[in-house]
């Protein structure tokens, strides 16, 4: 039986010079171990890592602070037993030897709690007893040791409040006059509030970081390694060079989208069954996005993939060398992500213009489909603008590939 | 009958260099053509431009009656060309080369595979048919990219500096390869520094130096009004007559 292999799926595709070119640079991006890594591991390994490692660093349930607490008060038991119940504080008791503020610059403990020994007597008596903490602002863990034991400390105080007021015979609400009732416009659960955040960003991101390594490589790479010019002598026109390499690339951001949302998928799964804190209730934490939406968001991380691969092909085209181009590259990179990171904080009304805009258009639509409350007037208009921004940069492409000054330019 | 190559007023300026300054040429047909000269004489270029990779500044030529500017499809598919560096895609096999650069040629299978295999045979690559061209020699990838050019049975073959940085043993192996094509009466036109490879093959040699055609003709004929013995004498006399002016 004949082996299969690439060579022999080759033998076999229609004689298109078009599908030839196509299947000769998917060959070539298969072997390149850094195309690679940006369209499959990349999204597979970095989008959940990038999601959780940041939430384990920072959730006090599963990472939680130190607190060394010196008590020269013994009779303040009920604050330390309370402390010690949180659950979200490490707690350790130390003796009066130790010296507390070295005890944190030398991160032996994140933070040090000391009771004074008149604290209990001074708050029995009917007056204040004053806490000490010892906390370095510069260590996140410290920082949100501080407002546990923050919290910890207000919930106490206002209980010795009450206790004072009943005492008295007051109702404790005297001192709470003003209440709060929210209601909420929109059917939203705390994650899918979280995804409608995240998801525009990490698959954004992903999708232009996806064949980006590619693009570059097809256009800037091959300048590079002198295979342009045997390429050239060939009867093809250029029209056809620039379509093979960006259906390569194309196919290629398919693949990696496709990754990047199992990626997500299982960095949200991940996420809601180790961090999710937000609230108690039932239902809170149910991310619920329709299958139709759930296409969109597909469909609309591709156009961000491929509009961005678009133009870091004309712009790699352009270049001299690899390197020119992955400086070009780095410098696109930075300008199509930060505003993603804004997208994430935008009002809706200024989010409502952005959807015409290439790039940022299908990432508002993909926050818009996380909330299930997606337009057809606005999806087919951002489709229309992205799909017009791709022909004129695939135009573009071909112009640069038809000049000499460009293609041979040392 | 029509020349294989008919040069009119090629120029091609880079910026405000001049490349290839107003060539004229004729090139018979059946012959090994040579075109000499130093470092940025200009030979690349002209050999880029009459296989439409790169367009002229001013006028054109033609190859077997098609103008390059005109028809630039129709002649890339009657020649075949070894450029200065072989352009070959490192992740690629021989085998896998030959059959991406014959599909986009518009070969047949059979006849692609059935050349593809006598090539790599010829030139004693059978056991490399599979093997990435990264992982192969500078003769080996040469060879592989000379098979490239002929795989068509092109009508007239650009070869630039085929043998340059090869050892011994390959060098003779495609000049070997070389002779043999012209001796179906194809043609070939030779880019080379090496004078006693251009005096081995050529029955005809173009000198060109900054731009410009210095002197064209047989190797016989150079020798007669230059009054020189052989062709690197002939090279250095022309040279020299044009440093001089």
């Amino acid at each position: 039986m004949k082996r299969l292999s690439f060579f022999t799926i080759w033998s076999s595709l229609p004689n298109s010079q078009l599908l030839n070119i196509v299947w000769r640079e998917l060959l070539d991006a298969l072997r390149d171990r850094r195309t690679m890594v940006a369209t499959i591991m990349l999204p597979i390994v970095l989008v959940p890592l990038s999601l959780n490692i940041p939430m384990f660093l920072m959730s006090p349930k599963r990472n939680p602070p130190s607190l060394g607490i010196l008590q020269l008060d013994k009779e303040a038991g009920n604050f330390t037993s309370m402390l010690k119940g949180i659950g979200e504080l490490r707690v350790t008791e130390i003796s009066p030897e130790e010296n507390a503020t070295d005890l944190v610059s030398k991160n032996v403990f994140d933070l040090v709690l000391i009771i004074p020994a008149n604290f209990t007597q001074l708050i029995l008596s009917g007056g204040r007893g004053d806490l000490v903490v010892i906390y370095d602002a510069s260590n996140t863990r410290s920082a949100t040791g501080l407002s546990i034991v923050d919290a910890a400390r207000s919930y106490y105080s206002n209980k010795i409040v009450e206790r004072r007021l009943r005492e008295r015979g007051i109702d404790p609400s005297i001192v709470d006059p003003v209440g709060l009732r929210s209601f909420n416009i929109r059917e939203v659960t705390g994650a899918q509030a979280f995804a409608g955040m995240m998801v525009p960003y990490f698959i954004g991101l992903v999708s232009i970081l996806a064949g980006g390594s590619f693009a570059t490589d097809t256009t800037a790479g091959e300048k590079e390694r002198k295979t342009l010019e045997a390429f050239l002598t060939m009867p093809v026109t250029r029209v056809k060079i620039v379509m093979g390499k960006f259906l390569g690339v194309f196919f290629l951001s398919m693949v990696s989208v496709i990754f990047d949302l199992i990626g997500m998928a299982i960095g949200i799964s991940i996420y809601m069954s180790l961090f999710y804190e937000i609230s108690m209730e039932a239902g809170n934490a149910q991310l619920s996005i329709g299958p139709l939406n759930l296409f969109l968001i597909a469909i609309f991380a591709l156009i961000v993939s491929v509009t961005g691969d678009a133009v870091l092909m004309v712009v790699c085209t352009y270049a001299k060398s690899f390197k020119e181009a992955q400086q070009y590259s780095s410098f696109l990179l930075s300008a199509f992500t930060i505003p993603m990171i804004g997208i994430m904080f935008f009002p809706p009304s200024l989010l409502e213009n952005l959807v015409y805009l290439p790039i940022y258009g299908p990432i508002v639509v993909m926050r818009n489909a996380v909330f299930n409350v997606s337009a057809p007037g606005q999806l087919i208009l951002c489709l229309a603008s992205s799909m017009a921004c791709i022909a004129v940069l695939l135009f573009l492409a071909v112009r640069l590939f038809s000049s000499d000054k460009v293609l041979f330019r040392t | 009958m029509t020349s294989a190559i008919t040069i009119e007023n090629l120029v091609k300026v880079f910026d405000s260099f001049v490349a290839v300054d107003h060539v004229n040429l004729e090139v018979p047909r059946g012959i090994v053509f040579g075109i000499l000269g130093p470092n940025g004489a200009g030979k690349t270029t002209l050999l880029r431009m009459l296989s439409t990779v790169l367009k002229p500044s001013e006028g054109t030529a033609k190859v077997l009656g098609h103008d390059i500017l005109e028809e630039p499809i129709k002649v890339r598919e009657i020649i075949g060309v070894l450029p200065e560096d072989t352009g070959l895609y490192d992740r690629l096999t021989p085998a896998e080369t030959l059959l991406f650069y014959g599909k986009l040629r518009g070969m047949e299978s059979s006849n692609l595979f059935a050349r593809s295999e006598a090539l790599l045979t010829l030139l004693g690559l059978s056991e490399k048919r599979h093997a990435k061209i990264g992982t192969l020699s500078k003769g080996m990838k040469q060879k592989v990219a000379l098979m490239r050019a002929v795989l068509h049975e092109p009508e007239i073959l650009f070869l630039d500096e085929p043998t340059s940085g090869l050892d011994v043993m390959s060098a003779r192996e495609i000049r070997g390869l070389i002779k043999d094509w012209a001796s179906k009466g194809r043609n070939v036109i030779l880019s080379t520094h090496n004078m006693w490879e251009a005096q081995q093959l050529c029955s005809m040699v173009a000198i060109m130096d900054k731009g410009r055609v210095v002197s064209v003709g047989t190797i016989e004929e150079l020798e007669r009004m230059t009054r020189q013995r052989d062709l690197e004498e002939i090279f250095v006399h022309l040279i020299r007559g044009e440093a001089e002016r």
